[in-house]
């Protein structure tokens, strides 16, 4: 049986952003996202052999990623973990017991929705970005997601201001169509 | 001048500026990060290493 083409050289630019976005959403921390999506890459690396085609290439290393923040939470809730839980607990008369409220979701609370929903929608707007041409995505995300001046992109992608907002342009008018048909 | 005056009225130029603040609205919600460039190179660099 012929093995599945894994294309490990474009993984970077094809989908850390987008692996970024989903583990930054569960671990809310930059930085280790950063390693997650690392890890994710390395270990998809170490399994291409085990890469049968069943499913797109993204979604193959966000299974891994998905299995790596698991890893992640498993570590940090080890006994260690837990130890330095109950010496945070707080036992003074006044707010004896907060610790519990503060670990338990609030069922009544709608940020939970919310949550889950904004994650949603960043993964389906990372997934039209990721649909661009490679530089109207970087065009766009340089300027809408990073805030960087019109200047500054000019300078570190060696266009001028005309060529910058022809590309905007075109990279909204496809995102817009590509939300309308996904998220709408 | 005649271009300002296209802009106000025209049809096409309002669905696409009311489009355009939607998308921007979305973007603002969903709250996207990216990785910076520096990060980007760091990993290929890193995963070139193991290929």
């Amino acid at each position: 049986m012929a093995a599945y083409k894994l294309n490990p050289d474009h993984w970077v630019d094809l989908y850390a952003d987008y692996l970024f976005n989903y583990a930054i959403a569960r671990v809310s921390d930059a930085e280790i996202a950063k390693d997650l999506v690392q890890e994710t890459f390395f270990a998809g690396l170490k399994s291409a052999k085990n890469y049968k085609g069943d499913a797109a290439e993204r979604t193959w290393l966000i299974a891994i990623l998905k299995r790596k923040v698991i890893d992640h939470y498993r570590k940090i809730n080890s006994n260690k973990g837990k130890a330095e839980v109950r010496i945070n607990y707080n036992t003074s008369s006044e707010s004896e017991g907060d610790w519990l409220e503060e670990q338990v979701a609030d069922p009544f609370s709608k940020d939970g929705d919310n949550t889950i929903e904004n994650e949603e929608l960043g993964l389906a707007i990372e997934d039209c970005i990721s649909k661009l041409p490679k530089k109207q995505s970087l065009v766009f995300k340089m300027k809408t997601i990073q805030g960087m001046s019109t200047e500054d992109i000019c300078n570190e992608l060696g266009i001028n201001p005309s060529n910058l907002w022809v590309m905007i342009h075109r990279a909204r008018t496809a995102l817009m169509g590509c939300m309308n048909q996904t998220w709408f | 001048m005649q271009l300002n005056v296209y802009l106000l009225f025209s049809k096409e130029c309002a669905e696409f500026s009311s489009k355009n603040k939607k998308l921007t609205s979305l973007c603002e919600r969903a709250g996207l990060d990216t990785l910076s460039e520096d990060d980007k190179d760091d990993m290929k660099k890193k995963l070139k290493k193991h290929l």
